[in-house]
């Protein structure tokens, strides 16, 4: 598969969440942003037929809506 | 967005190797046709071993339909799916999920894997179904195309999934760890280490 470059230009706040994203998941940032890329891909086409992200706890009691704009 | 590459596979009928296409990107109308001729082939090779006193086992796939997987994986990036095809007949299929799993080796809990979601061979492959399957490799070039989706994603080649009980010795015999039982599904897990998955792409390049 053919990929394509692109340069992306990051403020200090996001380029230091995207460095520790990367340690935790020992990914490079690339690969993070790749990621994060097809998450929002599969949240935005769940949101758009009108279902809702919901977060859960551990008990899964308490249940908590995400909002994505 | 689909890809085809040249790939091969041993034909035990022919007794040599051919060329087969390796498909990333399946599309809606070779998924319905590998569920209408597996389907097709299935009940044949039924119809003709009860009568004859012959055991017969269904593979426990039989009831997947690709073509509804496809529709639902859409284009989605998290989704990605594979085929292999010989003179554009499907041989095999594979869906991935790319998103939301994670290795269950202690300490690697927050690293993420590639989980193989679906994974299924033509019936005449099997050998539960046929006494000489026809072509072998379907199912290690497909778990070769997820370990390197894992790698491409920067997961370090980890690869896991819940398996058929008719495939567990498959995993077994690529090295996978087997995790015993899942806890929410009656099902065997299994994982590959990085080193596992590293040995895996070069045995299969050379």
């Amino acid at each position: 598969v053919v990929k394509k470059p692109m340069t992306l230009n990051l403020t200090d706040a996001e380029m230091q969440a995207l460095e520790s994203l990367s340690a935790e998941k020992q990914m490079t940032k690339t690969a993070v942003l790749r990621q994060a890329l097809r998450l929002y891909q599969l949240i935005n086409s769940r949101l758009v037929i009108g279902e809702k992200i919901v977060f859960e706890d551990v008990t899964g009691k308490e249940k908590k809506e995400l909002i994505v704009l | 967005v689909s890809s085809h590459e040249r790939v091969f596979l041993y034909d035990r009928h022919e007794k040599k190797v051919i060329h087969a296409e390796f498909i990333q990107g399946v599309d809606h109308d070779f998924a319905k046709m590998a569920d209408d001729m597996w389907v097709t082939y299935l009940a044949t090779a039924k119809a003709a071993a009860v009568p004859a006193g012959k055991a017969f086992e269904n593979p426990q796939h039989a009831h997947w339909r690709w073509a509804k997987l496809v529709e639902i994986a859409g284009q989605m990036l998290s989704y990605p799916t594979f085929g292999i095809a010989v003179a554009g007949v499907p041989q095999g299929l594979m869906m991935l999920k790319t998103d939301g799993a994670f290795s269950r080796f202690p300490g690697q809990e927050r690293l993420p894997i590639v989980e193989v979601a679906f994974l299924a061979t033509a019936p005449w492959n099997l050998q539960s179904v046929v006494a000489t399957p026809r072509f072998a490799g379907v199912g290690t070039i497909l778990l070769r195309a997820a370990v390197e989706t894992s790698f491409d994603l920067g997961f370090k080649g980890r690869v896991g999934l819940l398996a058929l009980r008719q495939a567990e010795t498959f995993y077994e015999r690529h090295d996978m760890t087997c995790f015993g039982v899942d806890s929410k599904k009656p099902m065997k897990y299994y994982e590959m280490t990085t080193n596992v998955a590293e040995a895996f792409v070069r045995e299969e390049s050379a």
